[in-house]
Parts: structure tokens; sequence; C-alpha cells
């Protein structure tokens, strides 16, 4: 298994390790999810990140990426940030991803940890000779501080985020230590993912605890994003559904010019999605895999499911066919059918 | 006390307490569900469902170790699934089972080993 750099730091927190593909990550702490994401939601938590991949392209990165993603990085000012797509030529999602624009023609890439290697060889193989192309992952911790008092956590500490926008970046010192800040993150709270170079990594990271943002593992980072409806690649979306049939279509520029993935995307759209992402509500929590029944006729499946401790009752995403009978969702698990509602999303919307 | 594969514990081979080991509930985090697929006084079959564990990630069921009856079920954990992580081996049961005819379940040492080599 691999290890990020904190891993130890992980270990001394008491925290509950687990497999996420093929790192061992902290699943949760010693308080356990609830409390985690009951912190994220109204205090400030913190979370590891740094299993994510971080890639730092310079050079004509417009005319290199451009072609690449379905966002518009043309409409990122320098400072600024952008939720982005790579698509295969199927209009299937290779990765999610987040570029940041930290200088004219120097950007930051941070995408899933899983789709690490495959990204940097998908990005590497068509961006051709005007870029160059550095893979930060090893030399940069990337930690998520997240929840309302995320802001004043910071400052505590001697970081003013007070000019830093939503998607902004930002810079400052931590106790003394340089480092990046950029508000963004995955829990449907405001907060910023730290890039801290890795000497600084462990006093960053201590520091940020001692000021009073409480560790959280994967298990509360994959409820909160659930709850604010985030899609995780490998479940919700991966390389085979589109962005039109899963609620990412708003990630979708079409009057950019070609990219990878556009020609499908344009049949599919004039055709109609043949699939569409819903949310649901069930009494008991339904699991990504169990099948989502309509009447007789099996019409899709569930891609997250769990239990929301910020709502009380569980919720989840199913991928299902547009076209299918009348009446009620019923979802089959452990050969037991379950009747499912479904429910706007997002399932969380924090106020204000 | 005695110990399954699927990590049930009962306490006797012929019954008694039963639910789900102490190892498991740490495995599942918070849990947030426990609901019956047995009533009290039904009979049920070696390795038959009889109860579903939710916690906030992960999905469990308990299994019958062998043919027996439905004695009584614990509601109290209905009501408070976090009994389960807080005492899975004592008031964290699930149900009492009687007529149990179980054999060669784990005693608590060989559990921990087969635990650590699940690990």
């Amino acid at each position: 298994m691999r290890h990020t750099y904190l891993y130890d730091a992980h270990l001394s927190l008491g925290a509950k390790m687990g497999s996420f593909g093929e790192w061992e990550m902290p699943l949760w702490y010693s308080e356990g999810v609830s409390q985690e994401v009951k912190a994220v939601r109204e205090d400030v938590g913190l979370f590891d990140v740094s299993h994510m991949g971080t890639f730092s392209i310079r050079g004509n990165v417009l005319g290199a990426l451009q072609p690449l993603v379905t966002n518009d990085l043309s409409l990122v000012p320098i400072g600024k940030a952008q939720y982005t797509l790579l698509l295969n030529e199927k209009g299937g999602i290779v990765d999610d991803l987040i570029a940041y624009r930290v200088e004219e023609d120097l950007w930051n890439l941070v995408v899933n940890a899983g789709n690490r290697d495959g990204d940097w060889a998908w990005i590497r193989e068509r961006v051709g000779k005007g870029v160059v192309m550095e893979d930060d992952s090893e030399s940069i911790v990337l930690v998520a501080l997240q929840g309302p008092h995320a802001a004043a956590t910071l400052s505590e500490l001697g970081f003013s985020s007070k000019g830093i926008p939503r998607f902004g970046l930002g810079k400052g010192e931590i106790l003394g230590n340089l480092v990046s800040g950029a508000r963004t993150g995955y829990t449907g709270e405001d907060g910023f993912e730290l890039f801290i170079p890795l000497q600084s990594a462990f006093v960053v990271w201590e520091g940020l605890i001692s000021a009073g943002a409480r560790p959280c593992g994967l298990a509360a980072r994959d409820v909160l994003r659930l709850e604010a409806s985030f899609p995780l690649h490998g479940q919700d979306i991966s390389p085979r559904t589109s962005p039109l049939e899963t609620g990412l279509e708003w990630a979708v520029k079409w009057n950019k010019g070609s990219f990878v993935g556009k020609g499908a995307l344009l049949k599919e759209r004039e055709e109609g999605s043949t699939r569409e992402r819903v949310g649901i509500q069930t009494r008991i929590p339904v699991r990504f895999g169990n099948e989502v029944y309509c009447g007789e006729e099996c019409v899709g499946r569930v891609t997250s499911g769990l239990f929301s401790p910020t709502l009380g009752h569980p919720i989840g995403l199913a991928l299902i066919s547009r076209e299918r009978p009348e009446g009620d969702l019923v979802v089959m698990k452990g050969g037991r059918p379950r009747k499912a509602t479904r429910v706007k999303l997002p399932f969380y919307r924090r106020k204000g | 006390m005695k110990y399954t594969t699927s990590h049930e514990w009962v306490e006797d081979e012929s019954g008694g307490r039963m639910g789900i080991t102490a190892y498991a509930a740490e495995a599942m985090g918070d849990i947030v569900f426990v609901e019956f697929l047995v009533a009290e006084g039904d009979r049920v079959e070696a390795g038959q469902a009889i109860a579903e564990v939710e916690s906030v990630k992960s999905s469990a069921q308990a299994y019958a170790p062998s043919e027996g009856f439905v004695e009584e079920l614990n509601r109290y954990v209905v009501d408070d699934p976090s009994l389960v992580n807080a005492d899975a081996e004592g008031e964290g049961h699930l149900l009492i089972l009687s007529g149990l005819k179980a054999e060669g379940l784990m005693d608590e040492e060989t559990y921990q080993t087969f635990c650590e080599n699940e690990g």
C-alpha cells in the first residue's frame, strides 16, 4: 500500500486506516465519522488529501489544454481556478479535475488519486511540445481545511484569506511557513485547499489541529461530498458515463471550440441522453452497485449511497434509464426490495 | 463466547445472546441502523440472514450459526444502534437464539488470530 507524507501523523492521532485504491488512508479518527461530518458543517475540519495528484504545466497552456478539457480555461483569470473534465472520444469521463491558474502561463492541475498515473499519461500524450509538465504530487502536501470557521482558523495562524474569493488563489504564511491556498473543496462548505511544501507539512498539519481543526478521514469526505451532490469518479462518473447524463453539463462549454469527446457529446445532446442521474432517499441505506427497479424492469444502478448524518436519513445517487415504466423506484439490496423516493439535488446546500 | 468466520459471536454453541463481533463493529464505524429479518418465535436455518446492520458507509448482515429458534430480539439496538459500537459483545447484542446445533465455532483466541490474518 502507498502512504502519504502524513501517514505517521494519522497513526499517532489514532486513525482507523483503510484502503482507498492503492492508498492506505485514514477512514476516520477516534470520534468517528458522524462527529467529523458535524465538525465540517458547523466548525472546521482538516483532511489529508495529498494522495491526489498535483501536476504543474508551464508554457502555452491554453493552447495545449483547451482541446483536452470540456470547460473553457480562457475564462480563468490569473489567481482563479476552474472545475473541468477530461473526456475520451466517446464522451466518457476520463477524470474530473480542478485547474488553477497560478501565473499567466503556469497552471496547476489537481486530479483524483486513482487516476494520477492515467491522467499524467493521457495529458502528456496529447499536449504536444509547447508546454513543460511536472508531477509535483510527491513534493507538495495537499490538505483541505473545510467548514464555516476555516477562514478564522487560517487567520489565527497568520494566513489572511480576506481577499480570496471562492475558487480564488492566495499565498500566505502559516506559523511562518509559506503556503498557497485555494478557496476550493469538496464538502459544500466554505474552505481552503492548502498546497504545502513537504518540509513544512507536518508543522502546518499540527498547527491547524492545535488551532481547533478536527482531523477528518475519507469516510467523512465521502459523506460531505455526497450530501452536497458532488460526483465521485469511479462511482458516479466514469469513462462509461457522459457529463450530460450525470448532471455535469454546466462544466461543458459548447462555444469554446473543439475538444476531445465533443463530437460524441453533440450527438448525445441532439439525440437525447438515454440515462439520467437522480437523487434518491431510502429508509435503509442502499449502496454502490445495488440495482434499481421500476416495476419489473431493472432500470439502472445506485452509484453512491450512505447515511447522511447531517440530514438524518440515507441518501443516494443512481444512474437510470430515461425511458422507464411509470411508478416508484425500488432498490434491490441483499435480495430485498427497498422503496426509493426521488429527491431534488443537492441533498444539502449551505445557508448564506 | 464462540465466534464465526462471518464475524458473529454467540454465547454458546447451543444458544444464548448473539451479535456481530466488536472487531466487525469497529471495522464498520458509526452504526446507524439495525433491522431484524426474523421475528420472535421464528425457526431459522443455518446461514439464514437474521439482521441487517448498517453503518454510515457500509452494510453487513448477521447470519444464524446453525438451525435454531429466535427467542428474543434486542429492541434497544433498533432504538439506539450506537449500542452496537459501544458494546458489541454485551448490551449491543442483536438477539437471543435457542436450540442451536452449532459445531466447530472458534474460541476467542482462535478468532483473534483469524482476524489478524484476515486483516
